[in-house]
Formats: C-alpha cells, structure tokens, sequence
C-alpha cells in the first residue's frame, strides 16, 4: 500500500467510474472495467486513480506535478483528451488512454515516436556557421511579435498531446497528417531568429493541408492555446508558394 | 505493441461519445461533418441532375413527361431541400476560404454566421419557392 491520500471518512457521495484496462501480460485486447471511488469535493481523476492505488488496484497511469504544467496525466476522459489532475471527478466517468498512442499498460501508452519525429523535423534554429557571441556582440535582432509568440503560445505548451489525439485527421502515426503540435513546434523555430531553415516546406511535406479547420485541437488544449490558428498561419503561408504545389506528397521529412 | 491496444478512434465515433457523454466538440467540428455530408448530397444531385436533363432532351413527348414528374410536391420539397444544402455548402465554403486567406479570424463567429446566412437565405427561398 502506498497511501497517496488521506483516508476519506465522510465521502460527499459514492460514484460509479469505469477505466479501460489493459495487461499485456495477462490481456488480449483492452476490456472496460468498473470502479467505486467515494467523492469528496474537489477529488480530481488523478486522486480517484490514486485512492484505487491505495486501495490495492494497481491501475497504471502517468502523473507528475498534479497541477497542470508538466502534461504527463493526458487521457481520455468522456472520450474528451484532457489532463486529469484538471478535471473534476464525475459520476459514471470513463476514462481510457489516449487512443492515438498504442498501449503499454492500463492508461499509460507508448508516446517515443513524438520524440522521433520532433528530431526527424529538426526542431531547432539551423544557421550557417556565426562567430560564437562575445560580451560585446550586439543583442539578436527578434522581432517584438516573436517574443510576444513565444511567451504566449510557444513556451506555454506543455506537450500533453491532447491535441494529437483530438485531431480527427492524424489518428496515429501512419496517418499523412503529422498532427497540430508538430506545426505548433515548426512555428514556434520558424519565428527564430536564427533560423534559415525553409520552414514552410516542411509543413507542407509533414501534410498541413490536410487540416480540415475543425479546431478541435484548440477545443481541447488545456492550456487554451489555440494550435489550429498556427496551423492556419502556416497553412496560408505553405499556399501562396507555388513550388509546393505539387510537392504536397509526404517524404521523408527533415 | 500491436495495434489492437488503441482505439484509433474515427471521427463518427468521437462525435457520438462526446455528444452523448457531456464533452461535446466545436462547433467547427459539427459545420465540418455538416460540410462534408452536403457535399456527398450535392455530388449525388449532379449526376441526378444530368440524367433527368439528359432523359427530358430526347423529345417533345419526354420533355413535357419529366416536367409534370418535376411538378409533383414530392420533388418540391426535395428541392427546397436541396437549396438549404446548397446554402449551407456555400457559406461555409465562403467561412474555409476567408480562414485560408486571413488566418487570425474568429473561426466560431464565421461559423454561426454561416449558420445565419443559410437560415436567412434558406427562408427567402423557401417562401419564394412555395
Ligand atoms: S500530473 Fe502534471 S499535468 Fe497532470
């Protein structure tokens, strides 16, 4: 037993919740299974989860801070991508994984290919060759809207993937649409100061026309970025160059 | 991991959990499925539409046939119906185009906007038609 909370003597009411599990061990495929968890006011799913833990439940899941920064607890939740230290327990709650990701275990599931891809696409200002900067170098010229971008949309994504997983046009890694969080990255390096990569090519090979402006990526972000905006910043920007017209087609992007 | 431990849930299925389980989405996706719906009732017409043209131009006899088929109240009210749709198509057509070309517009004013346009422009016709 590993007593996450304190024993709840009075409990506001007992709800109904179930929870997609999953053991690769034991399962064949993911079967729905049934809990009661005792609520009291503000219980989040993160603490439901983890009074089953201290009840002898071992139901895996991905948590950190609980409080809404690191990104790591993103479920599906009603069938809503959501973080779960940031919703209210309700009753007859589901809860599953992402379904975008395959499963390792219960709740947890395999995200190493977001990683992957983030390096393939070579997220980082890429430059020709500059005197490394001394005391007396001039500060770098970024333009006030690209620190404005950066502190406001760019460094707040915590990178939960809710919104790969609410994008009904990337619904797994095959899928020719990367997904919103990988423009939202190529954006935020295109704005770089630094940066002469052509930025908009890639966008364009990683299959940005393929957004069809449901902006459910935006509906979902808990941190109420608006990723499908940035989609359609670069979406406008991939369409008014002509060279790419017909260089749509996915390859091997990098 | 082999691929029967995710869902990989279709769009159809996202649509029917989240509206019956209290997370429902944008409304951008709802004119979405709308858009994609119209525009499988607008290819269906065109080939409709060229086949009764195409059967009405074979003669004085079939021409005067397939206007009085035309005439039947039934084929009125899938008209009307098909002016909606055609409404509809075309104002979010016009709400995409606009979100192309100037990326920072509210996307959820354009929709209900669009959603305006038909209705009002779907009642004019309406009213004109009957
Ligand atoms: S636990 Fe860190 S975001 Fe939920």
């Amino acid at each position: 037993m590993t007593c996450y909370l304190p024993p709840i003597d009075k409990p506001d009411a007992i709800y109904n919740i179930q929870i997609l599990r999953f053991d690769p061990e034991k399962d064949r495929y993911p079967h729905w299974e049934s809990y009661q968890v005792p609520f009291v006011r503000t219980m989040t799913v993160i603490e439901a989860l983890e009074y089953l833990w201290d009840q002898g439940e071992y139901i895996a899941f991905r948590s950190n801070c609980r409080e809404f920064t690191c990104g790591s607890c993103a479920m599906e939740i009603n069938g809503k991508p959501a973080l779960a230290c940031d919703t209210l327990l309700e009753d007859g709650m589901r809860i599953e994984p992402l379904s975008r990701f395959p499963v390792i275990k219960d709740l947890v599931v395999d995200t190493s290919t977001v990683p992957e891809r983030f390096k393939a696409l070579k997220l980082w200002p890429e430059c020709k060759h500059r005197e490394p900067a001394t005391k007396d170098s001039p500060p770098l010229p970024a333009a006030k809207s690209a620190i404005e971008h950066y502190r406001e949309t760019y460094s707040r994504c915590i990178e939960c993937y809710s919104c790969l997983d609410a994008c009904p046009q990337s619904d797994s890694d095959e899928s020719p649409y990367f997904g919103p969080l990988y423009m939202l990255q190529l954006a935020r390096v295109m704005e770089h100061p630094l940066d002469e990569k052509d930025r908009v090519a890639q966008a364009a090979e990683a299959g940005i026309s393929h957004c069809i402006n449901c902006y459910e990526c935006a509906n979902v972000c808990p941190m109420n970025l608006s990723p499908a905006t940035i989609v359609n910043e670069l979406r406008s920007k991939t369409i008014r160059r002509l060279d790419l017209l017909f260089g749509r087609r996915r390859k091997e992007v990098g | 991991m082999g691929d029967v431990t995710r869902s990989r849930k279709k769009v159809t299925q996202r649509f029917l959990e989240r509206t019956f389980r209290g997370r429902p989405m944008g409304i951008g996706s709802y004119v979405w499925m709308f858009q994609r719906l119209t525009g499988l009732v607008l290819a269906f017409y065109l080939g409709l539409h060229l086949l009764v043209l195409g059967s009405a131009l074979k003669g004085g006899a079939s021409f005067n046939q397939v206007m009085a088929m035309l005439e039947t109240p039934w084929i009125k009210v899938l008209e009307t119906a098909l002016v909606w749709v055609a409404l509809f198509h075309t104002a979010n057509g016009i709400r995409l185009v606009l979100l192309d070309l100037v990326p920072s517009l509210n996307q959820r004013s354009l929709a209900y906007g669009a959603l305006v346009v038909t209705i009002v422009l779907g009642a004019m016709g309406t009213s004109f038609m009957w």
